[in-house]
């Protein structure tokens, strides 16, 4: 990381500022890393209404995020399992939430931002 | 009796897409790129079209033209997942959809339309629908006319999100101000041919006596021109199970740099001809034509080998296409790949294997199959792919192979 990258960095966590709020910073001074791929395992609080599954909240790395609005939904098939991927709109970013139907497992794709 | 097709075409798809799936991108300039590290555009947003982007402007030239610009990897099963909600959107209108390509489709709303309160209300619908279901950001443009031409040439006129109707009356109208260019069917190899003759638009083209176009352009043209000038389309909307079978299968891959190592040519090249026996197998399938083409350092080669007997195997179709290869003793470096599958022929239609060997490889090719199929596409692949990046399967904006993916 560049040096006045972890300069900034330092006097961020000196403020107390949450290590999602500094990503976001650094995310902002790059616009090349407008999209971090995750892909990791995460827990979801899911609304189910009239057929259509929403999530609402979710945590990831001991953190809670918020999930303000879902913008977007697309499906395919990864073998006989259908994959869900919720593009969902948080406080800071935007999150790719992905759901398999066959293990009913949750993942974070990736976060985007500018 | 006169018909009403209706035409919708999704307005700078693919970019329109990724900015409803991330809102940050909206009112951004957007070119979509094959993958990360990709030399061209495939796709712009309506931001950035106003700076001259457009599909293949290369991204260097893109940057000059507009520093602004965001550059996104392109996310082919996204893309063809909106086009399979939109046919379910507009299914509700008529049974008579054609999917024309991945932004594209054509409605015969002829017996349906006035339950709808005729055309225009009823693209209002598909519009409303469209932004409730998938997204107020994704929008489309209808055209509607007596034929699927002039329907195309309809949708054209109001860009973006509008709606125009082609009749009798305003046809003439329309068509001596449509670029010759933007005609389907006339395409970029023939328009600078009809521009060197002196003709600048279709309405010219009437007038020209069918022995002058006949010597010029040949008999077929004579006659395509002429119907085009005139703005007669016959042809009917054909929906995905009237579609004919697919009479060839192929696959292309560009590589990120030029190369002349051999074991990356073998692999991506047995990588194709997998996917492609792959694809035929799953349609019940096999092939007595064997194809490839390779292009590098501003020069290309192609050739096929047909067969007498049929095949499904990537392996034998590899070594195949390995064979027409090494006959040419390429001296460049190689860019482009491409192979094709020609002379398909339903399996019911051929007789069995006789060789234990060749039925042990058949029930081989089969448990493969059936794993792929159960975990996903390359859980299993052949050896030789080893260590390399796997080429997956991926769909193509023309959507050129839609009965297999849509039949």
């Amino acid at each position: 990381m560049p040096k006045g990258k972890v300069l900034i960095l330092n006097c961020l966590l000196t403020f107390g500022f949450s290590s999602e709020k500094i990503r976001i910073s650094l995310f902002l001074s790059v616009k090349e890393q407008m999209i971090e791929k995750i892909n990791e395992p995460i827990q979801v609080i899911v609304k189910f209404e009239k057929g259509v599954l929403s999530p609402l909240f979710f945590s990831w790395r001991h953190r809670d995020y918020r999930i303000k609005k879902i913008e977007f939904v697309h499906a395919h098939h990864q073998g006989t399992a259908k994959l869900f991927f919720f593009s969902a709109l948080g406080i800071e970013a935007n999150y790719e939430l992905i759901f398999n139907n066959q293990n009913f497992t949750w993942r974070l794709g990736k976060i985007e931002t500018l | 009796m006169k018909r009403t097709i209706l035409h919708l075409d999704m307005n700078s798809f693919f970019a329109t897409v990724e900015q409803q799936a991330n809102p940050f991108l909206r009112g951004k300039p957007v070119g979509i790129t094959k993958q990360e590290g990709r030399s061209c555009v495939i796709a712009a947003s309506m931001e950035a079209k106003r700076f001259g982007v457009k599909t293949g402007t290369s991204v260097w030239e893109a940057k000059k033209r507009c520093p602004e610009i965001i550059f996104i990897p392109s996310e082919m099963e996204k893309y063809f997942s909106v086009t399979k909600q939109l046919i379910e959107i507009v299914s509700q209108f008529t049974p008579l959809v054609e999917v024309f390509s991945i932004d594209e489709v054509f409605l015969d709303v002829t017996e349906t339309g006035r339950l709808f309160g005729g055309p225009f209300f009823l693209a209002l619908k598909i519009k409303q629908l469209i932004n409730e279901k998938i997204g107020g950001w994704i929008t489309g443009s209808v055209g509607v006319s007596y034929n699927k031409l002039l329907a195309k040439l309809a949708s054209e006129q109001n860009k973006p999100d509008g709606y125009f109707e082609i009749t009798k009356r305003n046809r003439d109208k329309i068509l001596a101000k449509i670029n010759l260019y933007d005609i389907c069917g006339i395409g970029w190899r023939l328009t600078p041919r009809l521009l060197n003759a002196g003709i600048r638009n279709l309405l010219q083209i009437r007038e020209i006596p069918d022995e002058l176009l006949q010597a010029t352009f040949g008999p077929y043209w004579a006659v395509e021109l002429k119907r085009l000038a005139w703005g007669i389309d016959q042809s009917p909307v054909v929906t995905s199970t009237e579609m004919p079978e697919m009479k060839s299968v192929s696959r292309t891959f560009t590589l990120f740099k030029n190369t002349r190592e051999e074991r990356e040519i073998k692999q991506t090249m047995r990588n194709l001809c997998e996917e492609a026996a792959r694809k035929i197998r799953e349609m019940a399938m096999l092939t007595r034509q064997v194809g490839v083409g390779i292009r590098g350092d501003d020069q290309d080669a192609s050739g096929h080998q047909t067969l007498k007997y049929y095949l499904d195997d990537g392996q034998e179709i590899f070594d195949l296409v390995w064979q027409l290869y090494q006959k040419w003793h390429w001296p460049f470096s190689v860019r482009f790949i491409g192979i094709w599958l020609g002379l398909l022929e339903k399996r019911k239609y051929l007789t069995q294997d006789l060789f234990p060997w060749k039925r042990r490889k058949t029930t081989l090719l089969k448990a493969m199959d059936e794993v792929n199929k159960r975990f996903g596409e390359l859980t299993v692949y052949p050896a030789r792919l080893l260590g390399g990046e796997l080429i997956r399967s991926e769909v193509n904006g023309y959507l050129g192979d839609k009965k297999y993916r849509l039949g």
